[in-house]
């Protein structure tokens, strides 16, 4: 496979279109394992809902998280190269990825906060506590291939995973990385925040258009983590025969794939019981990673 | 046809339903549940995520006033329905699909509708909007924090029918509750519903179905589902007995499971559903019960608010299911006089 290269800013609503695609592959294949109706009927049930409002609602700050999810996973996706094409290759991909998932704290909370209801406001503290909880080891995760890579560029990252993809090294990292997207989708037995027990908690009070945007973008979310994990774990573009974006749309939806599956099979983990497993246990696992593959990279 | 009503038939194939259960009607609620199952409907989660709403049983006045509250909520279209018979379940869902097609009712329903009118009287900075603002008080580590006054239920998902538990909260944390049931008008019809161990399997199943919904292991849960629409709908017991074998080697066999039911009061949360699955598998094989330890009447309105006192909502939600609903109290309202 060839370097990887910036297009032009026009192709950025192809990006766009590429996403919201593969984010419709990870709902549809959701609706199939779960016996459920296609996406589509979800998406004709809530453009014809009316909007709900609520006394006393934050309603600035209420729409911004609403439709933060969406934008949040757009602007992640700008740094991830589908094969050799990349919208912004930026020196530093690897931090803006990162910077880009802490935004969604913001965004969950206002989604939780704004409408002035208390289960909203309950599923609003519960991430924040989640998050508290997944952010240090998905920053060391997300770290890893960096270290490995020599660079923060992530066209280097993808060059430095010839012939050898980095899940190889750093297994650990990936499964880390995979549990902090789960994480920030609020997904499966990480959607804790938006668990039926608190009646859907941040999604409690939207309807229609503004319940479509949140859950969108939560397949958005999950879908802009799968690229950036299949980019910088699974060798991006590279591998034999098929041309390179193939090989990266196909590990992409190979990784959504498993996000999407994870989501029925586990109990949802309250924050405080998350908070030991991230702290005693995948934060010490991914520091151990870093070093062992920051001490190959030193011995090279 | 138009593209608006195109796209209402297909937004109506999945409808969300929010169901109102009532406390002694739950085979009418558990068919209704499973009408909605079939065809591939889904329970809403909250009165903003339902396109309908459906009140299982003949309610008291109490229940019933709770549930037109919740029906003011629907963002709408919306559609309104009681099921009193469990064999017009599919009826009902037909009727209600039908309403949510209707564009001229719901245009009509739209212009009836009020919204909630701020009283400028009633506003000023410590009321904005006319709602009191929070109070204080110490929380666990002695730190002044808002305390809020919020009723869980009547109507929210998985939860036990009639139940009413005002809690005091502070963050996500149950400070203080009182517990109170809102009762029937009256019960429902035993005819056509499952009796004897039938009726035990599929009230066991039913219960494991709940707290494992709470726990958020959605695919155990629909497991037990299953098998409860089975039992309910007079599969034969044995083949019943064995997956929920099956279903019971896997929930005691889950770590996770284990791991997050743990240290929750009355004792050990996980052992006791499993119990339960272990039960529901007796009672479908026919076998006596060893162990009935059926709570006297009114006893979860008296032991619920010490056990959920001092626990995060969530972890006194899966405390809330795992009180067998069946064992909640049994009152009427004639019984109030």
């Amino acid at each position: 496979m060839g370097e990887v290269g910036q297009v032009g800013v026009g192709w950025v609503v192809v990006a766009a279109l590429v996403l919201f695609a593969v984010a419709g592959a990870g709902a549809g294949l959701d609706g199939v394992l779960a016996a459920r109706c296609s996406p589509l009927v979800e998406v004709a049930r809530l453009v014809r809902q009316r909007r709900r409002r609520t006394v006393a609602a934050d309603r600035p700050l209420w729409r911004i998280g609403g439709a933060g999810l969406l934008v949040v996973a757009l602007l992640m996706v700008v740094v991830v190269p589908l094969g050799r094409w990349t919208v912004a290759d930026l020196s530093v991909g690897v931090v803006w990825f990162n910077a880009m998932d802490v935004v969604v704290w913001a965004m969950v909370w206002l989604a939780g906060w704004g409408p002035n209801s208390v289960h909203s406001l309950v599923g609003g503290y519960r991430f924040l506590a989640q998050a508290l909880s997944y952010e240090l080891p998905l920053m060391f995760a997300i770290t890893t291939p960096a270290v490995a890579a020599g660079s923060l560029r992530i066209a280097d990252v993808v060059r430095a995973q010839q012939p050898l993809w980095f899940v190889v090294s750093m297994p650990v990292a990936l499964l880390v990385f995979l549990t902090g997207v789960v994480a920030f989708s609020v997904w499966g037995p990480l959607g804790h925040p938006a668990g039926s027990d608190v009646a859907g908690g941040v999604l409690e009070e939207l309807s229609g258009v503004d319940r479509l945007l949140v859950l969108a973008g939560r397949y958005a979310l999950l879908a802009a983590g799968a690229a950036f994990g299949a980019t910088l774990f699974l060798g991006g573009g590279n591998g034999p025969l098929l041309p390179a974006w193939a090989w990266s749309l196909t590990k992409t939806l190979a990784l959504l794939a498993v996000l999407v599956a994870a989501r029925r099979h586990a109990p949802s983990v309250r924050a405080d019981r998350l908070a030991e497993v991230g702290w005693l246990v995948l934060l010490p696992l991914v520091l151990v990673q870093v070093l062992v593959v920051a001490v190959l990279a030193v011995a090279r | 046809m138009g593209l608006s009503e195109a796209v209402g038939r297909l937004a109506v194939r999945g409808v969300h339903l929010l169901v109102v259960a009532v406390p002694e009607w739950p085979t009418v609620r558990m068919s209704l549940e499973q009408a909605v199952f079939a065809r591939s409907w889904r329970l809403a989660r909250s009165a903003a995520d339902a396109d309908a709403l459906v009140v299982c049983g003949r309610p008291g006045a109490e229940l019933r006033g709770a549930a037109d509250r919740v029906w003011a909520q629907l963002p709408g279209p919306r559609a309104r329905g009681v099921l009193t018979t469990p064999a017009n379940a599919d009826a009902l869902l037909d009727s209600l699909a039908a309403e949510l097609l209707d564009a001229g009712s719901q245009r009509r329903d739209a212009r009836s509708r009020t919204s909630y009118a701020v009283n400028a009287a009633d506003e000023d900075e410590m009321t904005p909007a006319g709602i009191q603002l929070a109070g204080e008080g110490p929380d666990r580590d002695g730190v002044d924090l808002d305390v809020l006054h919020v009723p869980l239920g009547p109507v929210l998902p998985h939860w036990p029918a009639g139940l009413r538990l005002d809690c005091r909260l502070q963050g996500d944390v149950v400070v203080a509750a009182q517990a109170r049931m809102l009762p029937a008008a009256e019960p429902e019809d035993p005819t056509g519903a499952p009796a004897g161990d039938r009726r035990r399997a599929v009230m066991r199943c039913d219960a494991s179905y709940r707290l494992l919904a709470v726990a958020g292991w959605d695919a155990a849960a629909d497991s037990a589902r299953h098998v409860r629409d089975q039992l309910l709908t007079g599969a034969p017991m044995s083949d019943c007995a064995s997956r929920l074998d099956r279903l019971r080697r896997r929930v005691e066999r889950s770590v996770s499971l284990r791991w997050l039911l743990r240290d929750l009061p009355p004792g050990d949360v996980h052992r006791r559903l499993v119990r339960w699955l272990a039960e529901a598998a007796a009672a479908a094989r026919g076998e006596r019960e060893t162990d009935p330890r059926v709570a006297p009447p009114g006893s979860v309105t008296e032991t619920l608010p010490d056990l959920v006192a001092g626990l995060d909502l969530g972890a006194a939600r899966l405390v809330v299911a795992a009180h067998e609903p069946d064992s909640v109290v049994s009152v009427r309202e004639s019984a109030h006089g």
